[in-house]
Formats: structure tokens, C-alpha cells, sequence
């Protein structure tokens, strides 16, 4: 038998827990349980649900590519090299992190709008970006990059420097080292980098309506078609609420299996 | 022939110089030691002389070619080191050992990976995961993975620091070996370095106090600093 104080205190830990976990997972059940009796599959065939459910893919898709692309470079940079002011880049680098990512919808208008400041620019070029589909990929980036880049500089810095040298030692060229030993050592925390920018790009609301606007089939995402849907019928707006939970449990769980099964050692 | 010159060399780490020399030459075929006291500078210079560092100040020449930021992949390829602490690879000891010669591209059979292991008393290990491998274990395959790409200079820190006295002899056996490879010793032991070395230097704290024929350096060393080291009278 426990003393009354131990049992007191585990009945504490476990009513609390249980009722948080209660609190954040309710909800999203509900949600799910009014969707199947909405007919979810029905809905799937509506054709703003499928712009939109394609839109959302499609769009933050590229917006992680770039941001990998981009971003893997610049976060090697920083846990790596000598980069001036680096404690000052990476507290902007935070700041859309923090932001209510309407600021960040407003800052990107105010500078890639018709009258922003590369406003200019951009027409003798013959490119308007507000309101199109590339402004919905930039507003994704802008919010979601930092996510990546913050999480691959970690993984870049923690990095064993004597795996990187004895291999380099070895006869490795730099591209060896990066390619076989860098790069699988910080997978782990490059992939779950991904995960969240990605989530985070695909449930962008607030830039994205700012910066893109709302238009059916070329910026509306799935968040803004729920945020319209309920306006007019509840239902498509349930399903859509159903699919972006489904998806985002479902590539969750994939990367969070990759990147179980990688707590990674170079690779030859 | 000399296969490293080094001149007016120093290397700083921020405002400290750890190493200050002023000459060294190292000639192809033979076997330096370099000894001294913790932290003087040993490591550091094997680390120039593999050119994972570049000297602050001063020029450091490899077979004729300035080591900086340029220097080729190729010269770069024909030195290697066997760390103080070698990190090896989370896989087989055999795929160690063939790490290398993968790198290079260079095609191998299981022969030859296997001759380097029985040279370091490793035949029955090619299949086993160097992480379950102890200290001296991974330290003799550190020098297998160096000898199997048969390099023209070997820099060996410490190499039997963690071994038993049966392996101490099967490693300076090999090294006694070393044919026409230059091989940089650095040890801690200078009863090794009189067993093997052509010539022996003593570093303290950075500089290069002399550098002699192996016999004059235990006999009859110029300066007193290398009499009281040899006789193990702390120095700084
Ligand atoms: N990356 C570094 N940054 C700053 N200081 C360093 C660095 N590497 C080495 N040092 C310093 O340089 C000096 C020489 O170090 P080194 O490793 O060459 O000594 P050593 O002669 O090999 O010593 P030991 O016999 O203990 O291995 C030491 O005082 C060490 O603290
Ligand atoms: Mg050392």
C-alpha cells in the first residue's frame, strides 16, 4: 500500500493530464464524428473542396522545397561559420516565429504590392505577385522557414566535428563529408524541421488572406476555404476541417516514423 | 628529399599561439617523434601537417605545395592521420577499414581490407560493429583504415596510448615497417620514441627545442630542457 500522500499526489498528475489531453484531443474527435455523419466522401467531390484540398498540397509543397533548398544552406552557415552580427539575424530569423502572421501578411504587402516598396521593380519586370498563387507560397515560406532553418542550424551544430575530420582525414572532399557525414547526422533534425515548417505552411490563415487574398482555386488554401465555407454551408466546411486533420495526422506520423527509425550515424 | 617544410610557422587559437617554429623539415621516409608535455602544441601540429588547419602566420609546404585553402584534394589524399581519439563509423569494422578507398573511389577486394586487419591483429573482426570495439580495438583499426590507403606520410598521435604491451609491439612492429612512408610519431612514451624514431623533436609549449638524430637526443642533447624531459623532470 501507498501512503495516502503518494496516492493523493499520482490521482493529481493523472486527473491533470487526463483532463488536458481530454482538452486538445475532444475537440478534433467531434470534428471528425460530424464529418462522417456530413458524409465526408460526398463532400470530397465538391469542387471548391478539391481546389482547395489541391491548392493547399500543391502550395506548401513548394514552399518546403524552397525552403529546404534555401534554407539548409543558410542554417549551415550559421551553426558553422564566422557570420557577423549572427545573434542579431538570428533573433529576426525568430521574429515571424512570434508574429501574428497577419503582421507578416501586411509586411509582405507592403513590400511586394503594386505600391510596396518593390513595387516599382516588380512592374518594369511585368510581375504583379499579390493575389496569385506565388503570393500564397511566399506567405507560406515567410511564416514557416523559420521552423526549418532554426531547427536544421541545431542539427548542423551538434554534429561530432571529429566524424566530419576523420573522414575528411580519410581523403573525403568537402562534398563527401557534407554529402556522408553531415548531412545524415543532422537528418534527424532536418526532417523534423520539415515536419513543422510544413504544417505550419499548410495551416497558414493570416498571411496568406493579407498577402493573396481569397480566390477560389488559385489562393484560397484550405484554411481560408474553411473560413468561407462557414459563411455558407456548414457541412463543406466540416469535411474540409476533416481532410486537414487527416493529412496532417497522416504526414506527421510518416516523418516522426522516418525520422525514428534515423537517429543517424554517417552512412557510407 | 624533404616532404614538409615548414617555415616561420605560428598558429594561434584567438590570442594564443600554440605553436611558434621557426624551421622544420621533414624528410620522405622517415620516422619523427615528437614528444613533450600535455598541451604542447603536438596535436596541433599534426593537425597542420594533415591540413585540416591552415597556419595563422608562415608557410607550411608539402612536397613543393603550399598548404592554404587551395591545396589539391590529391596531395591532400596522400597523408592520414590516426587521431588521439579515432571516431570511427557506426557500421562493420571491415567497412571502416574500406572507408577510404570507398572515398577515392578506388576499387578493392575483400583481400586487401583484409591483409591491413590481420596487419593490426583484426582478421576475426572484419565483422564486427566498431561501436562495441574497445579503446585499443578501435585504435588499431584506426591505423588499419590509414594503412590500407598507403599513404606517403602517416601522422600517428599517440597510437598505442591505449593498448596492452602485447599490441604496443604489434603496432610498432608495423610501424618499424613503414617502407617508404614518412611517419610524424607523436607519443608520450620516450622509450618509443628512442625504439623507433630516426629522429626525435621536443615541443614545449609550442616551440620546437631541438630536433636530433634519435641517439644524440637521448645521449647527448643540446639543450637542458631535453635532459631533464628525458629524465622526467617536469619542464615549462
Ligand atoms: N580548437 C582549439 N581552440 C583553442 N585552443 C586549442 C584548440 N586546440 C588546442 N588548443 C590548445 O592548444 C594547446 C595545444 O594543444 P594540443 O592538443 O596540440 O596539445 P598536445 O601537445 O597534443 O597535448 P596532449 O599531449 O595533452 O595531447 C593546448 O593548450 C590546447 O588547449
Ligand atoms: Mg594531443
Amino acid at each position: 500500500m501507498l501512503p495516502f500522500r503518494a496516492h493523493l499526489g499520482q490521482t493529481l498528475i493523472f486527473s491533470a493530464s487526463g483532463a488536458l489531453l481530454l482538452f486538445l484531443v475532444l475537440p478534433l474527435f467531434v470534428l471528425l464524428a460530424r464529418a462522417i455523419e456530413a458524409d465526408l466522401l460526398q463532400q470530397l467531390t465538391q469542387p471548391t473542396v478539391t481546389q482547395a484540398l489541391r491548392l493547399s498540397l500543391v502550395t506548401s509543397s513548394l514552399s518546403m522545397l524552397i525552403t529546404a533548398a534555401l534554407g539548409t544552406p543558410l542554417a549551415y552557415s550559421l551553426a558553422r561559420h564566422k557570420v557577423p552580427a549572427r545573434s542579431v539575424i538570428e533573433t529576426l530569423l525568430d521574429l515571424p516565429i512570434v508574429l501574428p502572421p497577419a503582421v507578416a501578411g501586411l509586411a509582405l504587402l507592403l513590400t511586394f504590392g503594386r505600391r510596396g516598396f518593390l513595387g516599382p521593380v516588380l512592374e518594369t519586370l511585368d510581375l504583379s505577385l499579390p493575389f496569385t498563387t506565388t503570393a500564397v507560397i511566399m506567405a507560406e515560406t515567410f511564416v514557416a522557414a523559420p521552423f526549418f532553418i532554426r531547427s536544421a542550424q541545431v542539427g548542423f551544430a551538434n554534429v561530432s566535428h571529429q566524424l566530419e575530420e576523420s573522414a575528411s582525414d580519410l581523403g573525403a572532399n568537402n562534398w563527401q563529408v557534407f554529402r556522408r557525414v553531415t548531412l545524415p547526422l543532422a537528418g534527424t533534425a532536418l526532417l523534423s524541421g520539415l515536419i513543422l515548417s510544413w504544417a505550419r505552411a499548410l495551416g497558414e490563415f493570416g498571411a496568406t488572406i493579407l498577402f493573396a487574398g481569397s480566390f477560389s482555386g488559385r489562393t484560397q488554401t484550405m484554411p481560408l476555404a474553411i473560413y468561407h465555407a462557414l459563411e455558407s454551408d456548414l457541412g463543406s466546411a466540416v469535411a474540409l476541417a476533416a481532410i486537414l486533420i487527416l493529412i496532417s495526422f497522416f504526414f506527421l506520423a510518416l516523418l516522426r516514423l522516418i525520422t525514428h527509425g534515423r537517429i543517424g550515424h554517417p552512412m557510407l | 628529399m624533404t616532404l614538409y617544410q615548414l617555415r616561420n610557422l605560428q598558429h594561434r587559437y584567438g590570442e594564443r599561439t600554440v605553436l611558434d617554429l621557426s624551421a622544420l623539415d621533414i624528410a620522405h621516409g622517415e620516422i619523427i617523434a615528437l614528444v613533450g608535455p600535455s598541451g604542447s602544441g603536438k596535436s596541433t601540429l599534426l593537425r597542420l601537417l594533415q591540413f585540416l588547419e591552415t597556419p595563422t602566420q608562415g608557410s607550411l609546404l608539402f612536397d613543393g605545395i603550399l598548404s592554404d585553402h587551395a591545396l589539391p584534394l590529391e596531395a591532400r589524399r596522400r597523408v592520414v592521420t590516426v587521431f588521439q581519439h579515432p571516431a570511427l563509423l557506426d557500421r562493420s569494422v571491415f567497412d571502416n577499414v574500406a572507408y577510404g578507398l570507398r572515398l577515392r573511389g578506388v576499387p578493392y577486394g575483400p583481400e586487401t581490407i583484409m591483409a591491413a586487419l590481420g596487419r593490426v591483429g583484426l582478421r576475426d573482426y572484419a565483422r564486427v560493429r566498431a561501436k562495441t570495439l574497445s579503446g585499443g580495438e578501435a585504435q588499431r583499426v584506426a591505423l588499419a583504415r590509414a594503412l590500407v590507403l598507403n599513404p606517403i606520410a602517416l601522422l600517428l598521435d599517440e597510437p598505442t596510448a591505449n593498448l596492452d604491451p602485447y599490441n604496443v609491439g604489434l603496432i610498432e612492429e608495423i610501424i618499424r615497417g613503414h617502407g617508404t612512408t614518412t611517419v610524424v610519431l607523436v607519443t608520450h612514451n620516450t622509450f618509443q620514441a628512442k625504439r623507433l624514431a630516426d629522429r626525435v623533436g621536443l615541443l614545449l609549449s609550442g616551440k620546437l627545442i631541438e630536433l636530433l638524430p634519435a641517439d644524440r637526443f637521448f645521449n647527448a642533447p643540446l639543450d637542458p630542457r631535453t635532459r631533464s624531459f628525458i629524465n622526467g623532470e617536469m619542464v615549462y
